[in-house]
Formats: structure tokens, sequence, C-alpha cells
């Protein structure tokens, strides 16, 4: 056995760079960033730790070091750095039963074999240990991110009023999108696309599933809620085609009061229509379209408008333009505070909501069908994710498509701090989740060691910790699907669907249990905390840390 | 004593229609024709050629609001609980399945009665002698097949060999449901050289329906056992040819609708797999090898604006999987004595003078 006098050296690895930078918040392999954070002060208690951000950087920690450091990598496997000259670990979470491996462009992507060529691997979960152990020989220790000791000690008594900085989507009040402001505005053109895969899909109202080449409009009216208010006098330039009656049929472009005619092309054309908006706002609908099916028996969709792209520029008069307005700044993009109230039994998810293994559109609907005239229950949606287009109009939809509604949704855009969210989760009654895996779901962690039980299917990493003493059970089955990135699409890999009547069942369950049984509700809670203690507990995990980096030194380089 | 007929009169579709039918998936004329054999065939009505007596008017979802007073409406519904609006006066509503009249009730409440009877469609002729070759006129895709599959529609003749299991879809499903069942099949059956897999793709559009089925068939891994995907026509005598071949039919709609498929190929003593919950009283341990399901909500397809009242049932795909592993795997007894119950369920099921009794049970109730 080696004998070390001097701390372990430990270089922690991650990509991602740190959290809380709200800009980056919802990009790819963003949430590593948090694992390491949760990590850190662990970490520190174990070893003498470097963070660094990049493999160069890996390499001369290696090099700087007085004696051998472990790597620590805190990224998805396949960019765990290789070959630097220590024992390299990663660290990760991964949700589905099979370990991706593909080849595209010559390049291969292999996690066994990556893995193989490593010291050894810390899993966040025993789903995603048992899965490696499947495909290697590599030593491999399944440890949750510490979360409990962070988030336990930042309870606060429970309340229903909270002042967050965040932007708040209503149900209760659907008319505010329309003057909502995310970015500022310089003036300068701004170009939006429409369909799969692009971002911007998100901000429209109304429409069909996004297709390569644009959206269809399903509704009679359709919106598109613009990033930043627009007023003046302002130049639209459509990316558009009008299908079957359509084709040829002038429809209303409406920003606020004002209006303007827009006739749908035959063919996909720019079509620019001009406004002069007496007051800013940032939606815009279009009126007067005729859902249509199209004629051919083989596609039930009634449709009415594609879309493609936006343009939106000034359209300033020669006297404003001799002033200067027309490139005049827009408001300011910072979320003001907001004091929230709310109301009866309140569920929260926290989740990054273009991350499609959410499922959240599932959790609204399930939501909305369960409390459609129940005025006593509340749906908070912390959305992790930089940009509204990540939700705003599935979200709009969704609630429309719901009908009027006596419960209440809520999304939140904006960053939290721990303690913020301490306080989101002391007014909240559960914590619902409806994913089709997790690889741990450390924001149900945190509300749990705050005291608040979840709703949520017993699946993949949430499996470890939810028990029927702190949790209700959502149904679930299993399911066919492809690793995500895989450019082939074949279906080598499962998830985990979630049963839609099972969630909406549990959402009725909770409330009654809110309602009428305070004291099973305050056992959840309390079983809640214990169990996350046992589970996320910095002794636990620091323990076990331990015990690895013992592990690997012992096995030598 | 006797009693004269009750004059009926049969209408297709709203009096004055402004769009084709928006829902393809449940055709009202098939529907008109079994109830117009069924009435005449009853000597208690007299089915008259011309408008008079008590009518009958099938009707697309989406139309049944303007089905006139004193009327008969008789839908295929979904199950949707979008109210139509009804015109007052309507005197009941038909439709064939018992989870569509629940749905409809729902929506309807108590403004009008509603009656749920199966289509009554005579189960005509024991199975056909099993033969080893299925043909159609259409287009295939066959996983043995090499070299691409050839345009056009062609007759395909195919010689499964070994033990044959049949999915019964409709091509413009758009959650695929048929899909469930082909990936269950190639999943659990990947070794199993002798198995095949035959996907029947109803409403199937031609110049469509391949890149639909490519776009299914191209995720698969690869397997050993057999896939074959057909659209196109079969006439019946192929059809039936093809249920006589069959050791197990998968029902692969999501919608119960009319139950036809799979009243056909229960009748002609083929074991059902597919879910209880969306095929009550025909789907259980005796008739065939039942699934697991549960319901989701989606965009209603008859409403004007889209709204969220459709149920629609999703495939608990584990219990696919075993259900088709049961169907590879079971002694021929034991899927015999299955498909004996198939058959004495389906005959009950689809009863026409059942239906027809119902029906003047209800003319006479209103």
């Amino acid at each position: 056995m080696s004998h070390r006098t001097s701390p372990i050296r430990i270089i922690a690895y991650c990509p991602a760079g740190a959290p809380g930078v709200a800009g980056r918040t919802g990009s790819a392999d963003y949430s590593y960033a948090f694992v390491l954070e949760r990590f850190r002060p662990v970490l520190d208690t174990v070893g003498a730790v470097i963070e660094v951000h990049t493999e160069e950087q890996v390499r001369q920690a290696v090099l700087a070091a007085p004696d051998s450091p472990i790597v620590l990598s805190f990224a998805p496997v396949h960019r765990t750095p290789l070959d630097v000259g220590a024992p390299v670990v990663p660290v990760f979470a991964w949700e589905f039963d099979t370990l991706p491996r593909w080849t595209e462009d010559a390049v291969t992507i292999d996690w066994a074999q990556i893995l193989s060529r490593c010291a050894a691997a810390i899993t966040l979960s025993e789903h995603t240990r048992t899965v490696v152990r499947s495909c290697t020989t590599t030593p491999v220790w399944a440890i949750p991110a510490p979360v409990f000791d962070r988030f336990h000690p930042l309870r606060v008594a429970p309340t229903r009023g909270l002042t967050l900085p965040v932007r708040v989507i209503d149900s209760a009040d659907l008319a505010a999108v329309a003057t909502m402001s995310e970015i500022q505005w310089d003036g300068q053109p701004q170009e939006f696309t429409f369909g799969a895969e692009h971002l911007d899909t998100g901000r429209l109202v109304g429409f069909h599933r996004a297709e390569e080449w644009g959206c269809w409009s399903e509704s009679a009216q359709v919106a598109i809620v613009l990033p930043f208010p627009v007023d003046g006098r302002v130049q639209l330039g459509f990316d558009c085609v009008g299908v079957g009656p359509n084709a040829g049929r002038t429809v209303t472009v409406r920003a606020a009061t004002a209006t303007a005619p827009l006739t749908l092309p035959t063919e996909r054309a720019r079509v620019t229509v001009r406004l002069d908006v007496a007051q800013p706002v940032s939606q815009l609908t279009i009126t007067g379209l005729l859902p249509t099916r199209t004629g051919t028996a083989h596609d039930l969709r009634r449709l009415g408008m594609g879309l493609s792209g936006l343009r939106v520029e000034r359209s300033p008069t020669w006297w404003e333009a001799l002033r200067g307005r027309g490139n005049a700044p827009g408001p300011t993009s910072a979320p003001a505070t907001q004091p929230l109230t709310l109301d009866g039994v309140v569920y929260t998810s926290v989740f990054n909501p273009a991350d499609g293994r959410k499922d959240w559109r599932a959790m609204v609907t399930a939501f909305c069908s369960a409390f459609r005239d129940e005025p006593s229950a509340t749906l908070v949606l912390k959305m992790t994710h930089r940009s509204l287009a990540a939700f705003v109009g599935p979200l709009l939809s969704a609630l429309q498509e719901s009908g009027p509604l006596q419960c209440r949704v809520l999304a939140l855009h904006g960053y939290l701090t721990e303690v913020q969210l301490a306080e989101l989760a002391a007014a909240t009654d559960f914590y619902v989740n409806s994913s089709t895996g997790e690889g741990l779901c450390m924001p149900m962690m945190e509300f749990m060691s705050l005291g608040v039980p979840a709703i949520a299917p017993r699946h993949t990493a949430m499996a470890e910790y939810l028990t029927d003493a702190n949790s209700l059970p959502v149904q679930w089955s299993l399911y066919p699907t492809c690793w995500p990135q895989d450019p082939s699409r074949r279906w080598r890999t499962h998830l985990c669907r979630v049963h839609w009547d099972s969630l909406r069942e549990q959402f009725q369950a909770s409330h009654e249990l809110a309602s009428g049984q305070p004291d099973r509700h305050r056992a959840m809670r309390e079983d809640a905390i214990r169990t996350q203690r046992e589970f996320s507990g910095d002794r636990a995990v620091g323990e076990r840390l331990r015990h690895v980096m013992a592990a690997v030194i012992e096995a030598g380089p | 004593m006797t009693t004269s007929p009750l004059p009926v009169h049969l209408a297709l579709g709203p009096p004055a229609p402004s769009e084709p039918s928006p829902s393809p998936r449940c055709p009202p004329d098939a529907a008109l024709s079994a109830w117009q054999a069924a009435l005449r065939a009853d000597p208690g009505f007299e089915v008259l050629p011309e408008p008079g007596g008590v009518v009958l008017r099938f009707v697309a979802p989406a139309d049944v609001s303007s089905v006139g007073p004193g009327e008969v409406a008789v839908v295929d519904w979904p199950r949707d609980t979008w109210n139509p609006g009804i015109t007052p006066g309507l005197r009941a509503i038909v439709t064939h399945s018992a989870l569509g009249a629940r749905s409809l009730a729902q929506a309807v409440g108590n403004q009008v009665p509603v009656l749920a009877v199966p289509i009554p469609e005579p189960i005509h002729e024991g199975p056909a002698e099993p033969t080893d070759e299925l043909t159609f006129t259409g287009w295939s895709y066959d996983s043995r097949r090499t070299g691409p599959a050839p345009e056009g529609a062609q007759r395909i003749e195919l010689r499964p060999g070994g033990r044959l299991i049949t999915v019964v879809g409709d091509a413009q499903d758009a959650d695929r449901r048929w899909a469930d069942a082909l990936f269950a099949f190639t999943e659990s059956q990947r070794d199993r050289a002798d198995l095949t897999l035959f996907v029947w793709l109803s409403h199937a559009d031609p110049r469509t329906g391949p890149a639909v089925v490519a776009d299914v068939v191209d995720r698969s891994l690869p397997y050993r056992c057999r896939v074959v995907v057909g659209l196109g026509e079969m006439t019946a005598a192929q059809y039936a040819a093809m249920l006589a071949r069959t050791t197990g039919l998968v029902a692969g709609n999501d919608e119960d609708g009319g139950l036809r498929p799979l009243v056909d190929a229960m009748a002609a003593g083929v074991p059902a797999i597919g879910s209880p919950r969306v095929f009550p009283y025909l789907i259980s341990d005796e008739t065939g090898v039942p699934t697991g399901s549960y319901d989701e909500i989606a965009i209603s397809l008859v409403a004007d604006e889209p709204t969220l009242t459709r149920m629609t049932s999703v495939p608990d795909w584990p219990t696919v999987v075993t259900a088709l592993t049961w169907c590879a795997d079971a002694a021929g007894d034991a899927l015999r004595a299955r498909g004996v119950a198939a058959a004495d369920a389906a005959r009950s099921h689809r009863n026409p003078a059942a239906a027809t009794r119902a029906l003047a049970a209800l003319i006479a109730a209103t």
C-alpha cells in the first residue's frame, strides 16, 4: 500500500465552466458545472483541489503538481481528457440503459472504450454504475452529488409570499406576455428563423410541430412572442405561404392596437408589412386564418399559413431618422423583481425546458386536466434556460388548448440564487418530475433537502432516493429510443415513458393529501429530509470519495 | 298480432356538406352499408329509398352539429369530450364503441340519448384455408429483400415461412402505434429467423406511405427475424387468407372506432393482442393476449380550434414485448384454444340482430 503524507492533489476539470452565468444557462452539459459546484466543498475535505476548464489547463496542472495528482473530469464521458500524465476519473451521469457507441465522419464515440482507459469512474447513480459495469471492467463507484448540507441549512418557514428576480408568465394574466421584455433591442434588424432545430420556433403560439423548413399554423389566430417590445414605425418581413383557401387570402397582423393587412402568397416568399405601434408590445398576432385540411385524405392536420422566418426592423420616419430614434435602444432586459403570492396547494418543478427528456408538456396538461375547476392549485415551473424562446410558445399553446382554467400555472424565467430557491421551496407543497430519465435530478434532491416531498416516477437515478414515505409514485414503462446526438437515430436504448393518467391521478391524490391529511404531508416532508441527509449528505459522500481516491492511488498510474 | 315495420331512411353526410369530412379515419359510408344490410334483413324495419320515416344520418364527428331535429346521428365518435353543439330536437346519437359513447355522453350531457352498439356486420364464414402465400397489390418493405423496393404499385406475393404475427394499423396514425409493435418484435425476437411480422397499413397514401415506413424501419437494429410492411389494396379473399395464416393479431390503432380489423381477425379464429382498456369485452386471457395501456390527452381532431379534449391510449410497451413473445413461443394447442374463444367473442360482439333490436328500442324510447 502506498503512503502519502502530502494531501491528495485533485485536478477538477469541468469544460462547462463555472455555474451562475445566466447567458449560458440551459446550454449543453451546463449541469456539470453545478455538479462540480456541489462536489467542491466535499472535495476540499478530501484533498487539495485545483479547478480547470480546458484540457491544456489539465496538462499544465499535472506538470505543475509536486506529486501524482488525480484528475476528476466533470463532463460527459466522451469529453474526458485522456493521456494527461495522471490517473483520470470521469464523474458523470447517464440515464439510459446502454452506453453510447457510434461512428460519424470516421470519428467513433465509444464510452465503454474511453472508460476502459480511465483509472476509475464515478457515476452519480447506482443506475448508471450498473450500466457501466455491464460494459467495462474499469472500477466504478456510485456517488451522488452532495446536495443536502448545502441546501438544508437554507430552509425557512413556510410562506406563500415571495419576491423573486424573474419574468413571470401567469396563466391568470396571459395578456402580460404581450409586453414582456427579454433582451435589449438596439434597433438593428433582427432575423428569426422557425423550423425544427431552431430555438426561435419556441416563440410561435398556435402552430403545429415544427418541420425542417418551418411551421404550419394550427389555429385561426396565431402569435409570435418577440424577445423585445417594439414600438414606433416597425417593418415586419414574414417568410410565409398560405395553404388552401389561405393562399392569396389577406389576414391581419396586429401589434397592440396597430394593425396591417398581410396577403399570404401562394408560394413561400417574404411579405413585408409596416405598423405604427403606439405603445411597446412584444407579441404579434395574426388573425383571420382559415385552418383547413389540405385536401388529401392523408394529413389530418388543419393548416392555415406556413412560416419559416421573420425580420423585424425599425422603419423610422425621416424626422425620427434625423433625430436618431431609429436606432434607439429598447427597454432594459433585466427582469424586474416580482412579488408573487402562491395560493392553495403549490407544485414546483425546476428544469431546462429545451431538454426534451423532461416531458414538461405532459406535466402542464396533466395538471390542467386534474385541476381545471380547482382554484386552489398552483403549478410553478422554474425554467432553467437563457431564453424565453425555449418554452414560451409551447407553454402558451398548451394553456390555450387547455381552455378556461380555475387553477394557475406560473412559469418563472430568471436566475435564482440558492437562497431564493430555498424561499421557493418554502412555498412549495410538492416537487414534480415527469422526466423520461434522470442521471440524478439535483433540483428535486435540493427541494427534498428543504423538506418538499415529490411526485415523480421511480426510475433511473430517482429510484434510489424516492420511497413511499417521501413521494407519490408516477407509473412509467420502458420505450425504445435512440441515444441523444446519435446521428443514425437507431433505437438502441430505452427511455422511461411516464404514464400521463397516472401523473394526473397523483396530482389529484396529492391535493387531497395536502388539503386533508396534514400529518401525513408533514411526515413526508420529514422523510424527504431524512432520505437526502443519508443519500447526499457531505459525510456519506466524503467517505465514499476518500475511498475512491485511496483505491486509485493504490492502483497506481 | 303483427306490427308494421318501422320505416327508416339512411342518409350519408350532413344535409349540405360545407367541406370534405375531416375525419377519414372513421368513414361513415362503411358503417352505413353495414346498417343498411342489417336493417333490410330485419323484418321490423322498412328501409325507404327516399327521405321519410326515421332518418339515420351517418356523419363524421365534426358534422354531428348539422344533423337535423328528429333525426338520429350515427357517428364513430373518437374519445373526445369536445362538445360539437347539437341541433335542438336531435332524436339520438348512435356510436359504435363504448368508449366513444362515454366521451360523447360527457360532451353533450343529457341533452340527447346516446347508444353504443357495434357495427352490425354479420360474420359470414369460418376461417379460410391457410395458404403459404400472402398476396396484395401495392407497395411493401421486406427486411429480407435485397436491393431497393420497386416503385409504384405491384402485385406482392409473400411466403412468410414459420409463424406469422400480423399488425393491422393505420398509416395516418400520427403516433404510429403500429411501430410500437414493430420495435417490440424486432427487439424481442431479434434472433428468431423462423418468425415473420406482417404490418398491414390501411389508409396509406401511396406517395408518402413508403417514406413513413422507411422512417420507422430504418431505426430498427439488425435482426434475423423477418419484417414485412404492406401498403395498398387487399381483396376480401386475400385478407381472409392473411388472417388464416396469422398466429396472432396486434390491434395497432389507439382508437377503438368500429373495431373492424380486430373483430374480423377474432372471427377468423386469430387470438388478439391488445389492451382490454381499449377493446373492452373483446380481449382477455381467454381470447388473446392482453397488453397494458394508459391514457394520454391529445389535441382534438374535430374541434374548430385545437383543444385538449381527446384521450388517446398509449401501449405499455414492455407488455407488448411480453405478448409477442408469448405468441411466438406458445404451443399450438394453446393458440388454437384462444382462437376458438376469440371467434366466439367476435360473433357475440358483432350480432346484427342484437344491433337492430337495440336501435328499435332506442327509437321507441325517443
